[in-house]
């Protein structure tokens, strides 16, 4: 009865009020070593992967890394000129000034294990500074944000989910919506898009930073069918998220405050796209 | 007759968590036992006098963390669970093992209703009984599972 009372009070603290967040981070803490040991098998698999793996193929792969890095690297050099270049545009127009993005990298260690939640858990958390509401990325576009930082790992909920969106803005016009996630790894919505909106297939869509959670610029998803029905007062559009959803393991976490020092930014990975304070 | 064991509670319920929430094919996903629920019960059949409701409140309040849901969600679950188990474990022990198995059906599926109206109350729906899947799984496992932990709790005890 007595613990029947204690936990509805609990459950209502925490969906009401956010109240329990000192307890859950303890208790998170306390259950660290369980998410480590529950990432074991991965861990193994990755490394007997690596440890079986012949000299030629390492050798191989090596230099197929090697390739990568330089056209990579030619990118970048483009990068640093264009982002010079955009900044004296930017004071031209009395524009504030973008700022560099700093990234950590961290490794998922954990996946949620209910089906119907879209959650991973990565293994760099509040000792690392990181914090809730900072946005998740991969290789190749926006992951989600953080909804959960522990001592030593955090919560990172997926574009997918059904209780995420992200506002955006298709690349080629600027039109703007709000991707809806569906429970889907591979889809998302665009919720109330008007009939007569410029979007068709194969658009790309990046954060609009509209909202001030996301960063702008990082590439979100790409438009996969719109269907115009007559019978439905909007347009139904879907997306394909461009992040790796359900398989990368390396994931960035996005500092856009300047609190971090520099060295720090230039140690880790920098990150091309800037954030944008402000528009003009 | 199974001892009452600090440790080996300690660790089963530690390679329980593990087991909750470690990787899974997709396909699987849906049908993980509730390897918490399952320590839970056999804890209480066990030693009814020491392992009760506030036990499975606790280990359902770790539950919550690890699986990131409303926190006192799983608490609550298990906690009536034990209850329900507490108040009939006399009868519970007398049963053979298929009709155990069957009562474990129903516990963790009491457990799992619990957990989904929590969800869809906080939003987190899933139409169907896909949710119920886990008891069935849990039930299947439990006379093998019951076999190996009295096994364990007579050779260590």
């Amino acid at each position: 009865m007595l613990a029947g009372l204690l936990s509805i009070f609990l459950m209502v603290l925490d969906y009401r009020f956010e109240r329990v967040d000192i307890l859950r981070h303890a208790i998170s803490s306390v259950l660290t070593p369980i998410q480590w040991v529950s990432d074991l098998p991965a861990t193994m698999l990755s490394w007997s992967g690596n440890t079986i793996k012949t000299r030629e193929q390492l050798a191989d792969e090596n230099d197929a890394l090697q390739v990568q890095i330089a056209v990579l690297e030619r990118k970048l050099q483009r990068l640093v000129s264009l982002t010079a270049e955009n900044n004296r545009l930017r004071e031209l127009l009395n524009a504030s000034a973008q700022i560099e993005d700093s990234v950590i990298v961290s490794e998922l260690i954990g996946i949620n294990p209910d089906p119907y939640i879209h959650q991973v858990v990565i293994n760099k958390g509040a000792k690392d500074g990181v914090k809730v509401g900072q946005a998740v990325l991969d290789a190749h576009g926006l992951m989600g944000q953080i909804v959960e930082a522990s001592e030593f790992t955090s919560r990172v909920l997926l574009l997918s989910d059904s209780s995420h969106a992200v506002p955006v803005q298709v690349n080629r016009n600027g039109v703007r919506a709000i991707a809806v996630g569906k429970g889907l790894v591979s889809e998302l919505e665009l919720a109330n898009v008007p009939d007569t909106a410029d979007i068709i297939e194969g658009d790309l869509l990046v954060s609009s930073g509209l909202g001030g959670r996301f960063p702008t610029g990082y590439p979100v998803a790409t438009v996969k069918s719109v269907e115009h029905d007559p019978g439905r007062p909007f347009a139904k559009v879907t997306a394909a998220p461009l992040a790796k959803l359900n398989q990368s393991r390396l994931i960035l976490v996005l500092f856009k405050d300047e609190a971090r020092s520099f060295h720090r930014a230039l140690a880790d990975d920098v990150d091309g796209e800037p954030s944008e304070k402000g528009k003009p | 007759m199974i001892r009452f064991n600090p440790v080996l509670i300690l660790f089963s319920l530690c390679a329980a968590f593990v087991l909750s929430i470690v990787y899974l094919p997709s396909q699987l996903q849906f049908w993980r036992p509730d390897w918490s629920a399952l320590v839970i019960l056999f804890w209480v059949y066990a030693a009814p006098h020491r392992i009760g409701v506030f036990f499975s409140w606790t280990v359902g309040l770790f539950q919550d963390v690890l699986e990131g849901s409303t926190l006192g969600m799983n608490a609550f679950a298990y906690a009536v669970m034990a209850y329900l188990l507490v108040s009939m474990y006399q009868r519970f022990k007398l049963f053979p093992l298929i009709q155990q198995s069957f009562m474990v059906f129903m516990l963790i599926g009491i457990d799992l209703m619990i957990c989904h109206l929590v969800k869809s109350v906080t939003g987190v729906s899933a139409s169907g009984f896909v949710y119920l899947y886990p008891a069935i799984t849990s039930a299947a496992i439990w006379p093998f599972f019951y076999l190996m932990m009295s096994n364990l709790t007579r050779k260590l005890g």
